[in-house]
């Protein structure tokens, strides 16, 4: 049985707004990215795995409970980071994070106290006064401290720094080890490529597709980009039967799709010809989102 | 069903706005006690008797500690002020932070919602009870300090002042005014203290000390005869000083300064019987017996007068603990309706909107309610019409007002954590 099973789930907010028809299965020990645009119902999706929303139909449950009928349950296995930073009223991080254990349960400050570092955070600055970083990262450290089972993100990264980013994905990837399963949103693509197992892409609410990150990594369509050195070559090669992404004609550029098992051909027929350059442009989740964007668009 | 961590928190965040607002509040409550003069009120009333145009009887009931307090504290700081911390705290309990977004931090624990909400409501009533029980006891001591009325009598200002002067024991005069009435000097001051005439003082403290009325003696049908030959001579002043006659009447003092009203007042009188009048050697002595006759009944009239004000020390702590338990449930039953909205709305704009507008037009519709006759239906519109201080001060009935209070507190309560416990939450 899956840990976090969403099935056939809705909220419709009218206007288009709100997730419609949502089934997600996320396995025990799997890190699971959810991405899409701003708006797309990432949020939407996360609030209704800590029962905040009421489902209009279908359900969410977390280790076989009810998100939304069992949720104060639930809360003792997870831990969540919110999309927006705003904390309770008080004076510094410290204050807040020992109030946080607290309602937590948390009696054990050390695992706190190890992200804390991890992060370069100094918890003893005034809340109000610090800098949005600053906050993202006593949020992490509120959510990671209870050392739970299940950890719910809500684009945990906003406002850190790159180098700060690598930290946390650092952390992400210890907590992977542990066993522990992660459900995390976003928009950034390079994260979930260096975190994921699987991802899943919603768009207007409606998930797009799901795939696990190893499968587009080893995708075996390649593109190449070449740029010829006399437009007669580049006429006369734009002139055969490949699957061209792009022509460039000014610069005598083209992007070519080539499949694993026909690169052989490929380069045969490529010797014939004079060019400057060929590179390989990597098959990246992104790129692979785009193409379904745009099969949706062409669909429609 | 509660959770003390939470009830910790949110002491800590909130007691600061308690303080400020008891402290304020019991300042008030102490100035109002300590200012309480019914001799210095029941002067000013008397100049403003046109608006007031009542009998000194039924003033009564204002005059007194409890009745001041009604009017001047309990019918309004003690339910404004309150208002003012229950509409920002409840709105600061749940819905602000629901739109601020750090309701998640909270709910991302394994406490129910229930339970969260609960246990802010809890805080929000002990915070209003425990106001008003500050309130109550600051009271009771401002009320034994400043005029001695709780524990043991209250003495009157000429008692007070006669004792510091003279070095002599409150209880010892207070129990025997002979001691004052005796001594010329004492009657000088005692009479400055309140602000009287020694002659009408020396008639006050005798009446006092016969314990009634020097007019006990009379038969009714007497009495209504004493009464309009009396009359007769304030009409005859009220022409000579060219005033009216209502206005006369409650200064009286005033045909005693004037010797022409004097002479036509106890002209048209004549209270002095034919047979006493026979005795008199001339017309010129008949006379003055008649000014003296009326001189002395306006002077026993002033006298009895202030003997009604002394009532109005009497203090009764139970009408006072029952307006302030009284102003506890109005307060109670308004923090349930700006803890409803808080637990309602998840914008903090909307919840204080409705929060502190539903309370703050009960309370003006209560006020308008009693600028005019025609507008005394909106009273019906308004929660704040089931306190009325002033029917507690005059011993009106008031059980079924604060039962429906209670009752409408505790519903909207629950009503307040259900409400958040089922609805959608935006963090």
């Amino acid at each position: 049985m899956p840990l976090i099973e969403v099935k056939n789930l809705t909220k419709d907010y009218g206007d288009g707004r709100g997730i419609f028809d949502v089934s997600l299965e996320i396995e025990r020990g799997e890190v699971f990215g959810f991405v899409g645009t701003n708006g797309a119902g990432k949020t939407t999706m996360i609030r209704h795995l800590m029962g905040f929303l009421k489902p209009n139909s279908g359900r969410a449950a977390i280790d076989g409970l009810d998100c939304w009928n069992d949720s104060a349950k639930i809360k003792s296995l997870t831990g969540y980071i919110p999309g927006e930073i705003a904390f309770p009223d008080a004076p510094t991080g410290t204050d807040f994070l020992k109030g946080q254990a607290d309602l937590l349960g948390v009696k054990d400050m050390s695992y706190a106290n190890y992200i804390t570092e991890k992060l370069q955070l100094d918890p003893t600055a005034k809340l109000n006064r610090m800098s949005k970083g600053m906050k993202q990262k006593t949020a992490i450290v509120a959510a990671f401290m209870g050392d739970r089972e299940i950890l719910i993100l809500d684009e945990p990264t906003t406002g850190l720094d790159p180098l700060m980013r690598v930290r946390f994905i650092d952390i992400l990837n210890e907590e992977k080890k542990k066993g522990k399963t992660i459900f995390m949103s976003t928009h950034l693509f390079d994260e979930v490529e260096d975190t994921c197992d699987k991802v899943a892409l919603i768009k207007d609410g409606k998930i797009l597709a799901v795939k696990s990150t190893k499968e587009i990594r080893h995708n075996e369509n390649k593109s190449y980009k070449i740029e010829f050195i006399s437009k007669q070559d580049y006429k006369r090669f734009t002139a055969l039967d490949f699957s061209f992404e792009e022509k460039k004609e000014e610069q005598n550029q083209v992007i070519v799709n080539v499949c694993d098992d026909s690169i052989n051909s490929f380069f045969t027929v490529l010797k014939e010809y004079r060019i400057k350059f060929i590179s390989e442009i990597k098959y990246t989740l992104e790129k692979y989102f785009n193409s379904l964007y745009k099969e949706r668009q062409n669909n429609v | 069903m509660f959770n003390k961590t939470i009830l910790v928190h949110t002491f800590k965040s909130n007691y600061k706005l308690w303080l400020i607002f008891t402290a304020a509040l019991s300042v008030m409550g102490v100035l109002v006690i300590s200012t309480f003069d019914p001799i210095m009120m029941n002067s000013v009333m008397e100049t403003l008797s046109g608006v007031f145009g009542d009998s000194l009887g039924s003033r009564m009931s204002v005059l007194t500690l409890n009745g001041t307090l009604a009017r001047s504290f309990y019918g309004m700081l003690a339910v404004v002020l309150p208002v003012i911390f229950v509409v920002l705290t409840a709105n600061g309990l749940i819905a602000s932070q629901v739109d601020k977004g750090s309701m998640a931090y909270t709910l991302s624990t394994p406490i129910k919602r229930r339970t969260v909400a609960a246990t802010k409501g809890a805080y929000l009533i002990t915070a209003v009870l425990c106001m008003f029980l500050v309130v109550s006891l600051v009271g009771l001591a401002a009320v034994q300090v400043t005029q001695g009325s709780v524990f043991g009598d209250a003495y009157t200002a000429d008692v007070k002042t006669v004792s510091e002067a003279f070095g002599w024991d409150k209880a010892t005069v207070a129990g025997n005014l002979n001691m004052i009435l005796d001594n010329p000097e004492a009657v000088a001051v005692g009479a400055g203290a309140r602000r009287i005439n020694e002659d009408v003082y020396r008639v006050y403290l005798q009446q006092k000390i016969g314990g009634g009325s020097s007019q006990s003696t009379l038969t009714p049908g007497e009495a209504a005869e004493y009464q309009q030959k009396f009359l007769a001579g304030i009409t005859a002043a009220a022409d000579v000083l060219d005033t009216d006659v209502a206005g006369l009447m409650s200064d009286l003092a005033k045909i005693k300064n004037n010797a022409r009203a004097l002479e036509a007042a106890a002209t048209a009188a004549s209270l002095v019987p034919d047979e006493t009048l026979a005795l008199a050697p001339n017309e010129g002595a008949a006379l003055e017996m008649q000014k003296a006759a009326f001189v002395g009944v306006i002077n026993a009239q002033l006298a009895s007068k202030h003997l009604v004000l002394d009532e109005s020390l009497n203090f009764s702590v139970q009408d006072f603990l029952m307006m302030n338990f009284g102003a506890f449930l109005l307060i109670f039953a308004v923090s349930g309706i700006s803890f409803f909205c808080s637990c309602l709305f998840n914008s903090a704009n909307n919840s204080l909107a409705l929060g502190a507008g539903i309370p703050v037009a009960f309370y003006l519709l209560q006020m308008m309610s009693g600028f005019g006759e025609g507008l005394g239906f909106l009273k019906y519109f308004s929660l704040n019409t089931l306190y009325d201080p002033s029917a507690i001060a005059s011993g009106g009935s008031f059980g079924i007002q604060f039962l429906v209070l209670g009752i409408i507190g505790v519903v909207l309560f629950v009503l307040a954590v259900k409400v958040f416990k089922e609805k959608d939450l935006p963090l």
